[in-house]
């Protein structure tokens, strides 16, 4: 509750940052809104009694006028409505989109601010996606709390209508309310139940639906004849699925239809009672009519109140996801700068276990990296090579132990000023949908307008030819954006190139070459040894042959360090890198 | 226009799959059109009873009359909608459980061809987000406009009835304010479309910041304000499209709302100088100076209506274009043959809707049982052999037969008793152990012990033995107790289904994707008992297990340029002999150094 309060007040807060005029301008049409639906069904009852007065007494001619007076009223209050809606609505597509655009902002700015960390939990993923989902989902929720305000108060005009006349039209009012509110409640529980006992089989649905439209799939699924399996399959589990839907809507169904019966129920009491009354000569004729009118129009506000505010509960949770995202850790900075470092990196007995896994991926692993040094870093699958190299760059801390460029800890480094230093293209590079120039630039961004520069690295990473071909640096890549497409290799190249353009003196190579040929992927990984020659890198890569043009070779196993050498050392040791050296080399002998 | 289109294709396609329950939601709603207008007459008449009952005039029994007529109408009326709602809910899942299988269908029936065309992938991936939904929803759309613009005319007709001035004014100006709010409503809609490459742009921003690869590379590049900049170009280009479209909308909506007003203004005059002149009862005022309100909400309802429609009926476009989609034609009925010997006879190669020639007039026969691989470098040609071979595409010149038949004209099961594959992409189904290794022969599947030793010749056995539901164990991440298997594991199930079936040939695409050192020597150590048993077609990225094969194909540019076993390729000079002196030169003692 406490918590929904405050998100509430962080809506008004960022609904009033984000668009300050529509805000403060809803709040006063609805001020005027509130006021007319007030109004709107107390002077039609007027209308209606002075007329039945009028009708019955023909002499009034202070009727007359009063009457004159109400309709004019009445008139007034209806075109209220029109004339603040046209406001409200031509302010509120503008406030829409910039409230997208606010708190688009906000979210793409947390996510830099993130621990890198805490993104390694798929959980935390989880929330990432439920966030973007409610992003600007505050609009709308400002708007329906603003129209479930609104209903109500015309809800509460026509009670006060029909209760000049009786109290107990009050009392039978607010029973007919009761079993639509209690038949709402029902169904969006049985749904909200539905849907948590479905997801696993709704899951196992859109599995299987997928199968059928991906090109992998569909290729394997003709060649060994799955289709007739894995339709009957997918059949299944939809049967199954639409079976709960049909067999919970029954049910809701059912309980509709006794809150139907109760609804009207209370109408044959309201009209009977009075009617009853006009016949007792308690109200007028015209007053009857009144009441008739507030009935029908009760009945109608109150379907559209529940709507909305059933709307605006649902609402909350989309804002609530996106608020609860912004509570997620952030990083903390270190106070002390990089200095650039001149003798070693070390490891001192690092451990670091991944948030959401139980499993530690570096068990006090320790080992050094020298100035200038290549270093190839080998091991099997798990062994914890790519969680070494992100600690590497600071950008993850280790959970116990340290990484220490010539004795500086890197958890008390400023990370910017280490990152300045650091260059690295992962196994998990990202394709930009955006220019050449720019996948390639984004590394240094302050460089990227160095044509001649960048032109020369592409040509010695992808070929003299490469930038030329696909239509220089400015042409767009990735076809979504009606750009050139690029292969997987052709992805890799840049990527290579992207790392090798930010300028610095330490480069991380996390294997990224896994879909190119061989040739190509020898081609890259010795011109990359050679383009490196100054700096100190440090490669990840299964080619174990890559290992004899390094200056060291850290072979890894289970999160620690098993050998440490170079190649000639370490094949004549025979131990785990022998063994893996022979493994692979057995097929090229 | 095409709008309606699809709005009519929806409701077909609803009446087509659940045409009892639609029909009935379908009348429901349609009876609920004239309520409005009826309790706005009968209001009149109660209020005309009451009064002439007052004076003294008239019979209790007409008051009682009309005030029965009333709650039978509201109550009518209520239910009605009701049962058309709940109807129409049924309509949903019965749609649900009946044109998905049909989709399915229809996906196993579609050319392969399609599914490789970059341009279709939208639209595979809409397909397969539940279409029937979309159907669902613009039927259901379209339905309420119908709806509330009948309950309209009928209220309109009942206005008639009580003062034709009054209801002429209406008709004056309630067509064209209907009309400017569809207007506006498709101005509205215009943003979506004017707007999508903004949209797409920030969307594909939004990703990237929620990609931990991305944000990695973000922090590590300092290229924050780089994307903050994106983020603003692209959402402030967005927002000018957007407000300038609104602007045209907004004009027309204030229209509409001013012709509102000055209806308002109307009624209300007439109905009070109808009404002190006498030609109007009171319970006339009171139905008019009622109905307009309800009146006026509907028609702005019906805009609002419209441009939700809107959208809903482009969706369908997919689902239309989907269905007209070309069907495969790969479905021979020839069931046997005598021989199975495979020959490309001058067999050349375009992918559809592609300039480059991916394969030049390749030549080449595979007595039944051979063993044969195919190397080259990347864009060689490689994997567009095998997808001829299996039949998947038609090649654009020459003959590809097994047994002198050509490849397409044979039944699919036939082909399944042929051929057998690992491609790179394997599947790693998210189903049970079992169905996962019977995948390679649907026929074992109740066969435990041939399922246990092809996993047991995949080296995997330990996989079912090691768990106490055995080969009944769900894998993969969808199931609670389903528990997700390493890379490596997966390619072992991939390999067991080539194990388990019995094929003719088997085709093995070797994973380019990082294999440990360990892993991949096991992997070709699968690879050479596989070549033991029977015939094999091999794709191979890495020399090193193309030794394997009793004759290597070598493919550049499209075309075989040389051919012959291992000894012999590297007894002469040429492609294979360089590539493969390249790749084991760093494996080689005394080879050469960076």
């Amino acid at each position: 509750m406490k918590k929904a309060i405050r998100y509430i007040g962080y809506t008004f807060r960022d609904c009033y940052r984000a668009f300050p005029k529509f805000f403060l301008m809803s709040f006063g049409l609805d001020f005027v809104g509130i006021f007319v639906s007030l109004l709107a069904p107390i002077l039609l009852a007027r209308i209606l009694e002075l007329a039945g007065s009028g009708a019955d007494k023909t002499d009034g001619f202070g009727v007359k006028s009063a009457l004159y007076w109400a309709i004019a009223l009445y008139g007034l209050c209806l075109a209220c409505a029109p004339v603040t809606e046209v406001v409200f609505r031509a302010q509120s597509r503008r406030a829409r989109i910039l409230g997208e655009k606010y708190f688009g902002s906000l979210l793409v700015d947390f996510s830099g601010k993130i621990r890198l960390e805490a993104l390694e939990n798929p959980e935390t993923l989880d929330r990432f996606y439920r966030a973007e989902a409610g992003e600007n989902s505050q609009f709308t929720f400002f708007e329906q709390l603003l129209l479930s305000l609104r209903s109500a108060v015309t809800g509460i005009g026509l009670m006060a209508v029909v209760g000049r006349y009786s109290p107990v039209l009050v009392v039978t009012g607010l029973f007919s309310l009761l079993p639509s509110l209690l038949s709402k409640i029902y169904f969006e529980k049985r749904l909200t139940a539905l849907r948590r006992s479905q997801s696993g089989i709704l899951r196992r649905c859109n599995y299987l639906r997928g199968l059928f439209s991906r090109r992998d799939s569909v290729r394997e699924m003709r060649v060994l004849g799955l289709e007739a399996y894995l339709t009957k399959l997918w059949e299944r589990a939809n049967g199954q699925r639409a079976e709960e839907y049909y067999r919970t809507n029954l049910d809701v169904g059912k309980k509709q239809v006794y809150g139907i019966i109760v609804i009207n129920l209370c109408y044959v009491c309201n009209i009977g009672l009075s009617f009853y009354l006009m016949m007792q000569g308690k109200i007028s004729v015209g007053a009857f009519a009144a009441c008739l009118s507030a009935f029908t129009a009760y009945d109608a506000g109150m379907a559209t109140l529940l709507q909305m505010v059933f709307q605006a509960v649902s609402t909350y949770h989309v804002v609530e996801d996106y608020y609860d995202f912004f509570r997620i850790p952030t990083e903390t900075d270190g106070d002390a700068a990089y200095c650039p470092f001149s003798e070693k990196i070390e490891a001192r007995d690092v451990h670091f276990c991944y948030s959401g896994s139980r499993a530690e991926a570096l068990r006090g692993l320790t080992c050094e990296i020298e100035k200038g040094e290549h270093v190839v870093i080998v091991g099997e699958n798990g062994s914890g090579k790519t969680t070494f190299a992100k600690l590497l760059t600071g950008a993850y801390l280790p959970a116990q132990g340290g990484i220490f460029y010539d004795g500086q800890k890197t958890d008390g480094m400023i990370r910017k000023s280490l990152y300045a230093h650091i260059s690295a293209v992962s196994q998990d590079f990202v394709h930009y949908s955006f220019s050449l120039r720019e996948n390639v630039g984004i590394s240094d961004p302050a460089r990227m307008a160095d044509t001649e520069a960048m032109e020369a690295l592409l040509a010695r990473v992808a070929g003299p030819d490469f930038a030329e071909e696909l239509g220089g640096l400015d042409v767009q890549l990735g076809r979504e954006f009606g750009g050139q497409e690029l292969s997987g290799g052709e992805w890799q190249k840049v990527a290579v190139a992207r790392g090798l353009w930010k300028d610095c003196e330490i480069v991380i190579f996390d294997e990224p070459t896994s879909a190119l040929d061989p040739l190509a992927e020898y081609e890259i990984l010795s011109k990359f040894m050679e383009m490196t020659r100054r700096k100190t890198a440090v490669i990840i890569s299964h080619r174990v042959g890559i290992c004899r043009l390094a200056d060291r070779i850290i072979v890894m196993k289970d999160g620690r360090l098993a050998e440490c050498g170079r190649h000639e050392t370490l094949l004549a040791a025979g131990g785990e890198y022998a063994r893996i050296w022979k493994e692979q080399a057995k097929w090229y002998q | 226009m095409k709008i309606l289109k699809n709005c009519l294709f929806c409701i077909r396609t609803i009446l087509r799959y659940v045409p009892g329950y639609a029909l009935a939601a379908f009348c429901c709603e349609i009876l609920t059109t004239p309520f409005a207008g009826l309790q706005t007459l009968m209001l009149q008449r109660i209020v005309d009873s009451a009064l002439t009952y007052a004076r003294g005039l008239g019979e209790t029994e007409d008051v009682f009359r009309h005030g029965i007529c009333l709650v039978l109408l509201l109550t009518l009326g209520a239910s009605l909608q009701r049962i058309g709602l709940y109807l129409m809910q049924i309509v949903s899942v019965r749609l649900m459980e009946r044109m998905a299988p049909d989709i399915a269908g229809r996906m196993t029936q579609l050319e392969y061809a399609s599914f490789e065309n970059r341009q279709m992938q939208e639209l595979f991936t809409k397909m397969s987000q539940e279409p029937e939904t979309g159907v669902y929803n613009c039927a259901l759309n379209f339905l309420f406009i119908l709806q509330k613009t009948l309950t309209l005319l009928f209220s309109m007709a009942v206005i008639f009835t009580i003062s034709p001035w009054i209801g002429l004014g209406i008709v004056l100006v309630g067509i064209p304010m209907l009309l400017l709010g569809y207007y506006a409503a498709g101005r509205n809609f215009a943003v979506t479309f004017e707007g999508a490459d903004s949209r797409r742009r920030m969307a594909e921003l939004k990703r990237l910041a929620t990609d931990k690869h991305a944000m990695f590379e973000r922090k590590l590049f300092g290229a924050e304000q780089l994307f903050a900049q994106k983020w603003d170009f692209y959402s402030a280009r967005y927002a000018d499209i957007a407000i300038e479209e609104q602007k045209r909308g907004m004009y027309a909506d204030v229209a509409a709302r001013l012709l509102n007003v000055v209806y308002l203004v109307f009624v209300i005059c007439a109905a009070a100088s109808g009404f002190w002149g006498g030609s109007l009862s009171i319970g006339q005022f009171a139905a008019a100076l009622h109905a307009v309100a309800g009146i006026g909400n509907n028609l702005h309802d019906c805009s609002r209506q419209m441009v939700w429609l809107l959208s809903v009926a482009m969706e369908i476009n997919y689902y239309r274009e989907f269905l007209a989609l070309p069907v495969r034609t790969d479905l021979g009925h020839v069931e046997s043959l005598s021989g199975y010997d495979i020959a490309f006879s001058h067999v050349s190669f375009r992918y559809p809707g592609t300039k480059r020639e991916v394969l030049k007039d390749v030549s080449f026969t595979l007595r039944e049982g051979e063993r044969i691989a195919f190397v080259g470098e990347n864009g060689a040609g490689k994997s567009t052999i095998v997808k001829l071979l299996c039949g998947l595409y038609e090649p654009k010149a020459g003959r590809i037969s097994v047994g002198g038949v050509p490849v397409r004209a044979l039944s699919p099961a036939l082909r399944t008793r042929i051929f057998s594959a690992v491609f790179q992409d394997f599947g790693a189904y998210q189903l049970t152990l079992r169905e996962n290794v019977a995948f390679g022969n649907l026929k074992s599947f109740q066969e435990d012990e041939r399922l246990l030793a092809a996993l047991g010749r995949a080296d995997a056995k330990e996989l079912a033995t090691g768990h106490p539901e055995g080969l009944d164990r769900s894998l993969g991440k969808l199931t609670e107790n389903g528990q997700d298997l390493s890379r490596g594991q997966w390619q072992k199930l991939a390999m067991a289904r080539a194990f388990v079936s019995d094929a003719k040939y088997v085709i093995l695409d070797e994973p380019t994707a990082s294999l440990d050192p360990l892993a991949e020597s096991r992997m070709y150590e699968n690879f050479a008992r596989i070549f033991e048993e029977r015939g094999t077609v091999m794709i191979s990225h890495r020399l090193a297990s193309a030794k394997m094969a009793d004759r290597i194909f070598v493919l550049d540019g499209g075309r075989i340029v040389q051919e012959g076993s291992h000894e012999e390729l590297m007894a002469r000079q040429g492609l294979y002999r360089a590539m493969f002196l390249v790749q084991s030169s760093l494996y080689r003692e005394g080879g050469e150094q960076g």
